[in-house]
């Protein structure tokens, strides 16, 4: 009745358990955390838009203020912040490229004022950016230290590409 | 001679019903453990409902050992999220965030992906000639992680040994406690 291997797996089993039940308070502990951000995104400039036999290519830069402090609390381990061009061409219904992205990991951090960031061309398949309406969307995903992943999308703009191909200017 | 044969043998003073009975009980053990992982198969609707991270690769979200869950809903695959993929040819799943993708108007998909912690997309990686992901190649949509717990896989893996003996003490125990 009082063995060790008997008293050894109540204390496993049991430890087990409060670990789980620890967890699961960790997560529906998300429910208190205000998770409202306020962000402004928009076009800065388009750097570059061309094409190449059968695709287009375009650099742009965009603006960004966001504070997104109240996202950190005691299960966040970061944040991954992307900037999404999303459009509509005949050749898809739908394309989403990412145009920026960034790895938030300090809250003393988290209130971003940038102008003309960068990172990412945007690649069409195929023709169909001139003249077309894109869509500038901020997104972020959650990263807990342990838990569910989440991801959020909050800030549009839209801009439209000219209709001619800028001149190459190297 | 008998009575050697009966000091050495630490089973021979167990009735042989129990003996048979404990390995029903260790076969019951089994079959749950199949039953549980079968069912979470159903219910993620993924091949892999939970895979080990093993390399550097999305750091700092996930760390080699991470435990991750994973889940194939219907639903559109959309930028930023984080999935799971096999590559023709390659035995181990990659874990990655979709960069870019295309939906077709029959709801096909061309989907490239990169590491959080990579200098450049996956298309290296991909088969040669492959310059984009379908949904066919996606087998889990990561939804969840426990950091860490997954070492215990990777250290039974780079050392067999240790998986083994594990079971094989696993297996001692099992059969020589008497209820």
């Amino acid at each position: 009745m009082h063995s060790l291997s008997q008293r050894a797996n109540t204390i496993v089993c049991f430890g087990g358990i409060v670990l789980v039940g620890v967890l699961l308070l960790n997560v529906l502990s998300r429910a208190f955390f205000s998770d409202h951000v306020d962000v402004d995104i928009k076009l800065n400039e388009i750097h570059r838009f061309n094409t190449q036999r059968n695709f287009e290519y375009s650099f742009i830069s965009i603006d960004l203020d966001a504070n997104l402090e109240p996202l950190f609390n005691w299960n966040t381990k970061m944040l991954f912040l992307y900037v999404t061009a999303e459009y509509r061409t005949k050749q898809n219904v739908l394309s989403q490229v990412v145009v920026w992205d960034h790895i938030l990991t300090e809250k003393s951090k988290a209130n971003i004022h940038e102008k003309r960031l960068s990172k990412y061309p945007i690649i069409n398949q195929g023709l169909g950016l001139k003249n077309n309406t894109i869509k500038l969307t901020f997104n972020y995903n959650v990263v807990p230290i342990s838990g569910i992943l989440t991801r959020h999308q909050v800030g549009t703009s839209e801009f439209k590409f000219p209709t001619t191909y800028m001149k190459e200017a190297y | 001679m008998n009575d050697i044969i009966s000091k050495i043998n630490p089973f021979s003073s167990i009735p042989k019903h129990q003996i048979a009975q404990q390995i029903v009980n260790f076969g019951l053990i089994v079959a749950t453990a199949l039953m549980i992982w079968k069912g979470l198969m159903i219910f993620s609707g993924s091949e892999s409902p939970i895979v080990v991270v093993l390399s550097g690769s999305m750091i700092p979200a996930f760390f080699r050992g991470d435990l991750l869950y994973l889940n194939m809903e219907d639903g559109p695959f959309r930028v930023g999220e984080i999935v799971v993929f096999k590559i023709e040819g390659k035995e181990i799943p990659i874990v990655h965030r979709i960069l870019q993708i295309h939906e077709k108007e029959d709801g096909l998909y061309d989907i490239r992906t990169k590491g959080d912690n990579n200098n450049v997309d996956d298309v290296g990686l991909y088969s040669p000639g492959q310059r984009w992901l379908s949904r066919d190649h996606i087998i889990g949509r990561a939804k969840g992680f426990l950091p860490s717990v997954g070492m215990v896989t990777i250290v039974m893996h780079d050392y067999p040994q240790l998986k083994f003996f594990l079971v094989f003490v696993l297996a001692v125990f099992v059969l020589s406690t008497r209820e």
